[in-house]
């Protein structure tokens, strides 16, 4: 086990150092100055040069490159271009509030897509399945900002029971839930319905194996041979999907962040993006990249809890 | 099980509450974070409309107003100028504060805020100021500042726009970079809190020297998308927002009950600018078969005719020395086609033009095209992303150039950035001028320093026409500023105008039943 881990983390560390070094070269590639984004459309040629001197983005790459890893290794990501702000407490500012989002959308998803999913599939072909099947491919189809709109027209506008501005800064627990709600219903959702997709064809894979044909023989009762024998089967594949969607959930928030105008990553790297904003973006990627690496392991590692047969060496 | 449900979701729904507190404004803004908050570097238009509530000048623009013709005292309650028009002497008032624990503000404080505005270190604005010689105290409330030469507008430098926010000495050097998070100036409303990407709250200055607002705290939420911040309108959790920008905005807007529409100057000025260095365009026929086949009006209601100005001169209506009496070109799609013919182009023409993929922009363009076809001229548009279409268009890369500007509203500023030979892109000094323009350099240079205000308006007027007459460019049209808030907001002022994009949110600012 320890050798294990201590093999994969050796992995995450080189996937890491790549995808920052593709990641730094890629940003500087991109068309568009930071120098021009900072001083407006109203400044010459000799003041957006004194101001890439300054920020010393005329350096060589290379040189602007070594001080970009020392700056990682040593926790100093350097302050936005834009705001002067650190790069590194921007980011820690809003990233519970992504964290949140995403987290609890996960467990809506799960706890929605899982059952409906299972039920799906136990009950293939009939009308139970084609509703559960054409609500999910909606669910797949109907893009977040669409869902983001429609919520707030139906719950805050018409019933006026939840705030348009979802700011995540309510005092109390309940005031947060409140404003966690609708976009977590609306990430909540679409995370269902993938859930459910995943879900019912694991079962179907799983209600066709001997060892389930087996149980029928037993007499077992069909409740009994779902929860014992095929839910835990069903679930490997389900962990893996939403392992690797957990990275693109963290991704696709920015949608829901901007439509409900939560704080988050998402709302934070667009901004970045357009304003050229170097280090915010590069401290943005060093971020995305530690999570997506980490998701990938923890999921790797919860194989072998819900399959005791594999084993790590 | 119900039961439980409905005391979690009746519980859930009792907490917090909808709609801002009596005394707090709450405004949305279209972007999703404050940028730099430093007087001397900020340009966006959120941060500079925030700024705007935070600091005086020198002197101002009264609130609502944007023309330089309503200048007025602000910080200063008068000033003399020599004969000359190179020495100005300004007395100040002695009882303005600085916010917070920050002393009084006193000539030293100005005098170390207009260097600090004329320092390419310290000022995105510096060089505004390169005429100023000196700037002393002569006083413990007077300020004296000498000019190398005679400017177009002194005054108007001063205003509390760019480089003329006075900032308090005391409040930079004690906060040093975290001033641009934390703004200290001497304004009705002063910094208090922020919540990045949520929110920036202000309080109410009870020193300020005009008298303490009326208001007790402005809420200045980023809200970029524009559904959501209408949303948020509609459903009473902003009292003041900032439009989209579009027709159909003011139509949906104007249709909710208790909501006042400002449509505000100055605007940002539609202007397509033709390089007169890549041929056909070096063809001064070609240049006007274009201007002929631009039929602006019909722009103009495509565009909207609430939310839009035409344009017939290259400075906007409302600049000061702005005139309207230029050539002028009539929409005739069959006096293009024999201009074009006389140029040796019978069958019609290709031209090039690299554009923004912005959508509102692009559509602009996309009109143009339309009726530059009928006439026989094919424009060729290649749309590229936004930070592109920037650099490749100050690199000299564009036939003709598409451009949105909205800039200090005296000609000068205008006619120099996109019409002067000095601001030829692509070149050190390059600013603005995508057409490579020099007809107009001696008006415009002799404007700059001509002290009789008569004769400078006569260079200026001089200036127009021959860009209009050399068909530099083909003016479309202004687009105002647009914001909405609920009528139970009395700002104490008529917003016409806003040179810092924002309503004037002053001292007098209330709610009222």
């Amino acid at each position: 086990m320890t050798a294990f881990l201590l093999k994969r983390l050796g992995f995450a560390f080189i996937t890491f150092l790549a995808v920052l070094t593709i990641v730094f070269f890629i940003i500087r590639i991109l068309p568009g100055d930071p120098a021009y984004a900072i001083l407006g459309d109203q400044a010459n040629e000799q003041a957006l040069q004194a101001l890439r001197a300054r920020l010393g983005l005329d350096q060589p790459l290379f040189v602007q490159y070594l001080e970009f890893l020392r700056g990682v290794a040593v926790g100093d990501w350097g302050v936005s271009l834009v705001s002067g702000r650190p790069v590194l407490q921007d980011i820690l500012e809003v990233m519970p509030a992504t964290l949140e989002l995403t987290f609890v959308s996960l467990f809506l998803g799960a706890v929605i897509g899982i059952p409906v999913g299972v039920w799906s599939a136990v009950r293939r072909n009939k009308l139970t399945d084609y509703i559960a099947r054409s609500a999910s491919l909606l669910g797949l189809s109907l893009p977040a900002f669409v869902t983001a709109v429609l919520l707030l027209l139906v719950f805050s506008i018409q019933l006026r029971w939840f705030p348009v501005i979802s700011s995540g800064q309510g005092a109390t627990f309940g005031e947060r839930l409140r404003d966690l709600a609708l976009p977590a219903i609306n990430l909540g959702l679409i995370m269902a319905a993938y859930i459910t997709r995943v879900s019912r064809s694991a079962m179907l894979e799983v209600l066709n194996q001997d060892y389930v044909r087996t149980a029928k023989a037993k007499g077992l009762s069909f409740a009994i041979i779902i929860r014992r024998h095929c839910l835990r089967n069903t679930m490997i594949p389900v962990v893996t999907v939403v392992g690797l969607y957990l990275g693109i959930l963290i991704g696709n928030s920015v949608l829901t962040e901007i439509v409900f105008n939560r704080p988050g990553l998402g709302k934070l790297i667009i901004g970045s993006l357009y304003q050229r904003d170097y280090p915010m973006l590069q401290g943005m990627m060093v971020i995305y990249t530690m999570i997506v690496v980490l998701v990938n392991l923890i999921t790797d590692l919860t194989y072998g809890f819900i399959d005791p047969r594999i084993k790590y060496s | 099980m119900k039961k439980a449900l409905g005391f979690f979701l009746g519980g859930l729904l009792a907490t917090g509450s909808i709609g801002a507190y009596a005394q707090t404004l709450t405004v949305g803004m279209n972007t999703g974070d404050a940028g730099i908050l430093d007087p001397h570097f900020a340009t966006s238009t959120s941060d500079k409309g925030l700024l705007h509530w935070m600091f005086n000048g020198l002197v101002r623009i009264a609130p609502g107003e944007a023309n330089p013709a309503f200048i007025e005292p602000d910080i200063a309650t008068d000033w003399t100028t020599s004969d000359d028009g190179l020495t100005w002497v300004f007395s100040l008032r002695d009882d303005v504060q600085c916010h917070g624990d920050y002393s009084n503000l006193d000539a030293e404080d100005v005098v170390f805020s207009l260097r600090r505005a004329a320092n390419p270190d310290t000022s995105a604005f510096a060089g505004d100021y390169s005429a100023i010689d000196s700037i002393e105290a002569t006083g413990d409330y007077e300020v004296t500042i000498q000019l190398s030469h005679s400017i177009p507008s002194l005054l108007g430098l001063l205003v509390p726009y760019h480089g003329g926010n006075i900032v308090c000495q005391d409040a930079v050097e004690d906060l040093g970079d975290a001033f641009a998070q934390q703004p200290v100036g001497t304004g009705p409303f002063m910094f208090a809190e922020y919540t990045p990407q949520q929110f920036i709250r202000l309080e109410a200055n009870p020193d300020y020297f005009r008298g303490a607002p009326q208001i007790d705290e402005i809420l200045y939420r980023f809200i970029p998308s524009n559904s959501t911040r209408d949303l948020a309108f509609q459903s009473g959790e902003i009292d003041m927002l900032i439009g989209s920008g579009d027709q159909t905005w003011v139509e949906r807007i104007s249709g909710l009950p208790n909501t006042q529409l400002a449509v505000m100057r100055p605007g940002e000025m539609s202007v397509i600018h033709l390089n007169q260095t890549m041929p056909p365009l070096d063809d001064i026929r070609v240049r006007q078969a274009i201007a002929h086949a631009i039929d602006r009006d019909e722009l103009v209601q495509f565009r909207g005719v609430d939310v839009t100005l035409p344009a017939v001169s290259p400075v906007p209506e409302g600049h000061l020395g702005h005139t309207a009496n230029v050539p002028t070109y009539e929409h005739s799609v069959e006096r293009a086609r024999e201009l074009l013919a006389e140029a040796g182009y019978p069958d019609g023409v290709e031209i090039g033009s690299i554009h923004t993929t912005s959508s509102g922009m692009l559509a602009i363009l996309e009109a143009v095209q339309a009726q530059l076809r009928e006439a026989g001229i094919d424009l060729v548009i290649d749309a590229v992303e936004h930070s592109t279409f920037h650099e490749q268009i100050r690199q000299d890369l564009s036939q003709l150039t598409h451009y949105l500007a909205a800039r200090f509203p005296v000609a000068d500023v205008y006619l120099t950035q996109f019409f002067h030979s000095d601001s030829i892109v692509a070149t050190p000094t390059g600013v603005t001028n995508f057409s490579h323009c020099d007809v107009a350099d001696d008006a415009i240079t002799q404007a700059r320093s001509e002290t009789d205000p008569e004769r400078q308006q006569e260079l200026w007027a001089t200036a127009q026409s021959q860009i209009m007459e050399e068909v530099c460019a083909v003016p479309l049209f202004q687009i105002m500023q647009l914001w909405a808030w609920n009528d139970s907001l009395d700002l104490g002022v008529e917003a016409r105008g806003s040179l810092n994009l924002s309503p004037p949110i002053t001292e007098l600012t209330r709610f009222v039943d």
